[in-house]
């Protein structure tokens, strides 16, 4: 019990539990802040899991960002305490892609049979629960019994984080309202930019020999990454304005 | 500050907004919606927040239980109703040369009020089924396109996040964890 005790006293000596706080916060903040500003209306339940899917992204970016980060820059002050938070990032990055996932499948399409939706919904929420199942095996697995058990498959398993931002950011530019206008793409692409340059200049940059397999897989996760922007790219100029819309509908008053 | 008053403030400050944020209402999506086998999810461009006196695109991706719905084996119509009653009805046409279920539409919404969309379909084949979907839309004024401006949001959600980032500093630094170059 002294034991258990003493245990848990180390938590407030760490970041984890102070970001899992922060997390538990900006969950209900975000909740309290959709429904005091659009009250009962559709566009809540929207804003909520349009919210919490945007938030996901960036923890997920986040904790992607630290390892380079500290690699790139040898003498980075507080390594250990990014270290430390990687993980809880990671875990924060998870719940609320869960949160983001639930609200949209159950509030915003009544839990319908994702069949019956249209087609471009169905292979994005495919991909978007191909991302989250991953998301979610990281997750389970990232406690210290589940690293020591699962030795070198711990890694491969951990790897598959980056084909989950593809998803991620593929779902997003499909029915992303907001996904592909120029400040979300431009902020995207330059986050995940230099995410690639880290990556590049760690395999082949000064006294680095890099695999074959590692030079393989940057490469077609860049060629990968360049089409999943193009096509957002696409997707947000393929809008064309409302005042050069030329439909000619015409309004008729039956009052 | 000793320890044991951080954490208990920690812990307040976490209890403190779990509870306010439990005070709020429920929310309610009518976002896809359906009928005799026919459904429609309903998006208004650009970001679902109508605004009176603007043309507002309405856009709507239909789907059957086949997954083959056609537009143009339908004559849609969308109606838009206030208390009961018909201000505007618009031809509901596809969105672009060749699209088979995803129609649109534009309209101006006259006021700010509470709207119901209705998308009425008629068949032109006698082996189909009508359908009407109905969906609710909270229109806003120019001035004011939100409900309320969560200021008082924001304040007391910055404040417990700024409380919370300074418990974090102490705690750390009393903690001296990561003095000692650990690494996990």
């Amino acid at each position: 019990m002294n034991k258990i005790f003493t245990s848990m006293q180390q938590w407030f000596y760490g970041i984890r539990l102070y970001i899992a706080m922060a997390t538990v916060l900006v969950t209900g903040q975000v909740y309290w802040w959709t429904t005091s500003v659009y009250g009962d209306s559709s566009l809540a339940a929207i804003r909520l899991q349009e919210i919490y899917a945007w938030i996901a992204l960036g923890l997920l970016l986040l904790a992607l960002s630290i390892a380079p980060l500290c690699s790139v820059i040898k003498k980075l002050p507080g390594k250990p305490l990014l270290r430390d938070a990687r993980r809880m990032l990671g875990l924060s990055a998870a719940w609320f892609a869960s949160l983001h996932v639930g609200i949209a499948y159950v509030d915003q399409f009544k839990a319908a049979n994702p069949f019956s939706l249209p087609v471009i919904y169905q292979w994005t929420f495919f991909i978007g629960l191909v991302a989250l199942i991953i998301l979610l095996a990281l997750a389970f697995t990232s406690f210290n019994a589940a690293f020591r058990k699962l030795g070198v498959w711990w890694f491969r398993l951990h790897r598959l984080v980056y084909l989950a931002v593809l998803l991620v950011l593929l779902h997003a530019f499909a029915i992303g309202v907001h996904a592909t206008t120029a400040p979300f793409i431009g902020t995207l692409a330059v986050v995940v930019a230099l995410l690639f340059a880290a990556h590049f200049y760690l395999s082949v940059g000064p006294g680095r020999n890099p695999t074959i397999l590692r030079s393989i897989t940057l490469c077609y996760g860049l060629v990968a990454t360049v089409a999943v922007f193009a096509y957002g790219i696409s997707q947000g100029t393929a809008e064309p304005p409302l005042n050069q819309s030329n439909k000619g509908v015409q309004y008729e008053s039956v009052r | 500050m000793n320890q044991y008053a951080k954490r208990m403030s920690a812990v307040l400050t976490l209890a403190i907004l779990i509870g306010t944020s439990s005070l709020s209402v429920p929310v309610a999506a009518h976002v896809l919606e359906s009928d005799n086998g026919i459904s429609a999810i309903l998006h208004i461009k650009p970001d679902d927040r109508p605004v009176s006196n603007k043309p507002t695109a309405i856009n709507f991706l239909f789907n059957d239980k086949a997954g083959g719905f056609n537009l143009n084996n339908y004559d849609v119509e969308l109606r838009l109703l206030e208390n009961g009653t018909t201000k505007l009805t618009s031809p509901i046409e596809p969105r672009f040369f060749g699209a088979a279920a995803d129609g649109e539409t534009v309209i101006t919404f006259p006021d700010a009020t509470v709207y119901m969309l209705q998308a009425v379909g008629r068949p032109k084949k006698v082996d189909a089924l009508p359908f009407t979907l109905n969906f609710t839309v909270r229109v806003t004024g120019e001035s004011g396109v939100k409900k309320g401006d969560g200021s008082t949001t924001i304040i007391v959600s910055g404040f417990s996040l700024i409380v919370l980032g300074l418990i974090a500093t102490s705690g750390i630094q009393f903690g001296g964890k990561y003095r000692q170059n650990r690494q996990l």
